[in-house]
């Protein structure tokens, strides 16, 4: 009822709503720049269904498992050169580790799916870097994030050390993008299942 | 809020009653100045609130800061892990390289321990320590690039073992500088992350403490004002209810106050009327009951003056109408209202006209039954004009009734009687006074049988009565009531079983209308009244305007008799007693005179009365009482061997009722050394007829002195004989009444009889007898011959002076005594 009592209470309020907002800093922080879709740079000869012959080059990714097109056994090996003879795309994102924007250039994975013939019973992409790094993935995630797999950035070849010779990248717009350990370095083996 | 609300204007009508002490009002209390304690505690609270919430904000960056700090050095420390794994399998494909050859994997090896190398250039960009670690890196790994080249290029096994093992020192030295980066940067974050948790402890006790303080401060105002609004509540509910119990006692005060006027006038002995304005009565106290026996209900609404006495309606009506248009209170008015019962009880009513008092709208009428107080009026104002013993007019009634008579115009004169009853003090005295009462009531009632309607009779006090005659043709007429009134006083009266007749002396005024004035008219008659009286008693006189020098000679023998004792001019005369059988002087009678210095020697009839009435008689008793033993002792002191003489003294009934008698008579005999049983006292048959014990006391008294008792003029009184025996009586003297009828003058054979038979009563009851009045001869024989034993009379002496006497003792001695022959009897 008293004065006293109100002020009180209206200087708590207020300390509250300061203490709210001063939470709520981090968050505004957030960047929210539309992110560009990603730009089609060539739109490749290997579709679904067709043949993809046998790698002349390095064979820099190996696909297994619940897979359509084989051309080495049961695999499917792909150069980087097979990659590239797919429908390829452009786009710029924020790299996590160089904490900078990159502009990289490879196929879709949900492209390289339907060019592996993957069948719609296949749930899970089991992937394998170079150094033994493991993620598994649904397929469903792969097929709407627009995750890639990069051959370039920014117009380059990237070596090991630099992460290649191919690696996962994310758009900026993709949720998946936000877990740094998603970005797999030196992809080299797709398992589906 | 609505309870003080109502307390507001509780308190507001209290002050505008004006009369209440100022006091506190409950809302004010609740409403009153906080307290200079709880405003610091709030202050302070909000001080203490403030920075605790910055505390935590500090604490909150600091947190987020150090998690940065942690999650890099994490990274970083990770990497490093990772940088020694590599380097670690890198070395290993390394030493396997002579038996593998497999440069590809190295090289694959050596690009992944580059990207490790890369993040770690990345996380440790500002870190010196990992600057120069990468730059030691480096130039190691670019040697064992140089090598695995070299390597590559040997196709002999032994110089590619050679390279390998030229690698050894370069991978030692890459482990060791790993190592020592990894465990300096492990030792920093243990460091720094002690360090911040110590900051954090000593920022969490900063704020535990404030929160505590807080915590404090928080109670400590609740608490303060727990008690405040405890306190204040209290004082507000102590208030509220002393603002209840002043009502409530208020309220009863007033209720009281009702209750008390309600009973007031419910039990008032007055009877409260409301009349409405057209005059009907629209309430009555219930005491209409108990004053007026009626039921109230059943008044209502009636006229009110069908109560009231039909002579007093128009003067009520007149009161109503008054008190109808004069606002206030009317003065009181009496009139006669019919009770129940059919009586008329006098009734005093004051108005209060209250039409315009909203709470009665009517006239209020206060009655009282004032029939007590009217009776008590009535009777004073009777008492006022009346004789309370006779109910006759009194003195200034009658007089004004003369004054009257005398003032009207009429055909006849006015005419005044004054009746003295005569000798009535002697009734009083022997009868006492309730039947001297009696006998005043009995002649008042006989007086007025002797009037004409119209005529007063009036007790002028004591045993004197006056008429007025209004209408008298003439002083005949006047003297023919008088007559009437002598006449009819004559018949005697019952009175303790004996017939008393009174005598009356009556004085006849007349008086002309419009002439005389009527105190002249009653002195007349009173002059008339006196003349009668001197005149004898039992008679009337007419007034003559010479009665009026008479009188003054009364008054003036009155004055003259108060000074005779002192002056000497009282003498006393002595006659014998003789023994009738041996002719001797045995006894001698000494008798009163006044010897006037104008009017010569005057008998004791002429003063006696004078100086009974006028309260004279005492002294006067007194010092006959004196000389006559003086001169019983004067006498045996002469005639020394005569036998001494017995002293005979009238004593009259007023004396006898002083209460120093006896201690006179004793200091009388004492001063002449008399002997007591020589002094006879003579008192009439009168005063033993009161037989009061007064009386009989003090003849019991005087008989114990020794003294002879005699009783005077034996037979004229109305005593019976049997009164004889109840006193202490010596001796009688009979009548001359009788002795006149013995022996000659008259032929009185009756009064010869009475004689006869009182002498022989006197024998029986032992009495001595004396004979009075003696005149002849044959009177003396024939008493002496029926056994009388003493005569007195002119046939023996007459009464003589002392000298006289003294000479006719000296003549009559002899031996024996003194013998007296009539021949030597004085004549005088």
């Amino acid at each position: 009822m008293g004065r006293v009592t109100r002020l009180v209470a209206v200087v708590a309020m207020g300390i509250v709503v300061l203490a709210g907002c001063q939470r709520d800093e981090p968050r505004s922080q957030t960047p929210a720049a539309a992110a560009p879709a990603p730009q089609e740079v060539n739109p490749g000869t290997l579709a679904a269904g067709a043949r993809v012959s046998a790698p002349k080059g390095e064979v820099v990714l190996t696909m297994s498992g619940a897979i359509g097109t084989r051309n080495q056994g049961k695999k499917l090996a792909l150069d980087i050169a097979s990659l590239e003879r797919m429908r390829t795309v452009r786009m710029e994102t924020s790299e996590p580790f160089l904490k900078r924007k990159v502009t990289f250039e490879g196929v879709l994975l949900s492209d390289l799916l339907t060019v592996a013939g993957v069948p719609d019973s296949a749930t899970k992409v089991n992937m394998i870097a170079l150094d033994d790094y493991k993620v598994d993935f649904t397929v469903a995630d792969v097929r709407s994030s627009q995750m890639m797999l990069a051959t370039k950035a920014d117009g380059k070849r990237m070596p090991v050390d630099k992460a290649g010779p191919i690696r996962i990248v994310f758009p900026d717009s993709s949720g998946l993008g936000h877990n740094p350990d998603l970005w797999i370095w030196s992809v080299s083996t797709m398992r589906l299942s | 809020m609505a309870v003080l609300r109502r307390l507001g204007r509780l308190r507001r009508r209290a002050d505008a009653d004006g009369s209440k002490p100022a006091r506190v009002d409950p809302g004010r209390i609740l409403r009153r100045r906080r307290s200079p304690l709880q405003l610091a505690l709030g202050g302070t609270l909000i001080v203490l609130i403030l920075v605790v919430e910055l505390l935590i904000l500090q604490a909150y960056v600091n947190v987020s800061r150090s998690t940065e700090i942690f999650r890099q050095v994490i990274f970083l420390t990770g990497n490093l892990v990772n940088v020694r794994q590599e380097t670690a399998r890198l070395n290993v494909e390394v030493e396997e390289l002579p038996t593998s050859r497999d440069f590809k994997g190295v090289a694959i090896r050596r690009g992944l321990l580059g990207q490790q190398l890369n993040l770690l250039r990345g996380l440790g960009a500002h870190d010196p320590l990992v600057e120069v670690t990468l730059r030691k890196v480096d130039a190691d790994l670019r040697r064992v690039d140089q090598a695995i080249a070299r390597a590559q290029s040997r196709s002999v096994e032994a110089d590619l073992r050679a390279e390998v093992t030229g690698m050894r020192p370069t991978f030692r030295r890459l482990h060791v500088t790993l190592k020592d980066l990894y465990d300096k940067e492990e030792q920093h974050f243990f460091g720094a992350l002690s360090e911040t948790l110590r900051a954090r402890a000593s920022s969490q006790r900063l704020l535990v403490a404030f929160s505590s303080l807080v915590l404090l401060v928080g109670v400590a105002l609740a608490l303060s004002l727990r008690q405040r609004v405890r306190s204040d509540f209290a004082r507000a509910w102590r208030a509220l209810t002393a603002e209840v119990d002043e009502r409530k006692a208020a309220e009863a005060a007033v209720r009281a106050s009702e209750e008390r006027f309600r009973s007031l006038v419910q039990n008032s002995s007055d009877v409260i009327t409301i009349l409405d304005a057209d005059g009907s009565v629209r309430w009555h106290s219930e005491s209409v009951r108990r004053v007026l026996g009626y039921d109230p209900e059943k008044l209502l609404h009636t006229d009110e003056s069908t109560l009231v006495h039909p002579d007093d309606r128009d003067r009520v009506a007149g009161f109503v109408a008054e008190a109808m248009m004069r606002p206030g209170v009317t003065a009181a008015s009496t009139w006669r209202v019919r009770h129940r019962d059919g009586g008329w009880l006098h009734t005093e009513t004051v108005a209060a006209n209250l039409l315009d008092d909203p709470n009665v709208g009517g006239l209020v009428l206060n009655t009282r039954d004032v029939s007590e107080r009217k009776q008590l009026e009535d009777q004073l104002v009777h008492q006022a004009f009346h004789d309370g013993l006779t109910g006759l007019a009194n003195r200034t009634l009658f007089t004004e009734r003369v004054e009257q008579a005398l003032a009207s115009i009429g055909p006849t004169d006015v005419a005044v009687l004054f009746v003295d009853l005569d000798d009535f003090k002697n009734v009083n005295d022997s009868l006492g006074h309730a039947s001297g009462d009696q006998l005043l009531v009995a002649a008042a009632k006989r007086l007025k049988s002797c009037l004409r309607p119209g005529d007063t009779a009036s007790r002028f006090g004591g045993d004197e009565f006056a008429v007025l005659l209004e209408r008298v043709a003439d002083r005949d007429a006047a003297s023919a009531v008088a007559a009437r009134v002598i006449e009819t006083l004559h018949q005697p009266f019952g009175l303790q079983g004996r017939a008393i007749p009174i005598q009356a002396s009556v004085g006849v005024a007349i008086g002309r209308r419009g002439v005389e004035d009527a105190d002249a008219l009653l002195r007349n008659a009173d002059v008339a009244m006196y003349a009668a009286k001197a005149g004898g008693k039992d008679r009337y006189e007419v007034f003559r305007p010479e009665m009026h020098a008479d009188m003054v000679q009364r008054l003036e023998l009155e004055a003259e008799l108060r000074h005779a004792a002192d002056r000497g001019e009282l003498v006393l005369h002595y006659q014998p007693i003789v023994e009738l059988a041996s002719g001797r002087i045995t006894r001698v009678e000494a008798l009163v005179r006044w010897a006037h210095p104008t009017r010569g020697l005057l008998g004791p009839a002429a003063f006696v009365p004078l100086a009974e009435e006028h309260g004279m008689i005492g002294p006067i008793g007194r010092w006959v009482l004196d000389e006559a033993c003086r001169q019983a002792r004067r006498w045996q002191d002469r005639f020394p061997g005569a036998p001494p003489l017995s002293m005979h003294v009238n004593l009259s009934g007023r004396q006898l009722q002083q209460p120093g008698l006896i201690a006179e008579v004793a200091q009388s005999l004492e001063a002449c050394a008399l002997e007591p049983d020589l002094l006879t006292l003579e008192i009439t048959e009168t005063v033993l007829m009161a037989d009061t014990d007064t009386v009989s006391q003090r003849l019991r008294d005087l008989k114990q002195l020794g003294v002879r008792l005699a009783i005077d003029d034996f037979g004229t009184g109305y005593s019976s004989l049997s009164y004889l025996r109840r006193f202490p009586i010596d001796m009688l003297k009979i009548d001359k009444a009788f002795v006149d009828g013995i022996g000659g003058i008259g032929e009185g054979r009756e009064d010869a009889a009475l004689a006869h038979a009182i002498i022989n009563l006197s024998h029986t009851l032992q009495l001595h007898t004396i004979a009075e009045g003696i005149e002849l001869p044959e009177q003396a024989a024939n008493l002496a011959e029926l056994g009388c034993h003493d005569g007195q009379g002119y046939h023996f002496a007459r009464p003589l002076g002392s000298e006289a006497m003294t000479d006719l003792l000296e003549q009559t001695l002899a031996p024996g005594g003194f013998v007296l022959r009539p021949a030597e009897a004085v004549a005088t």
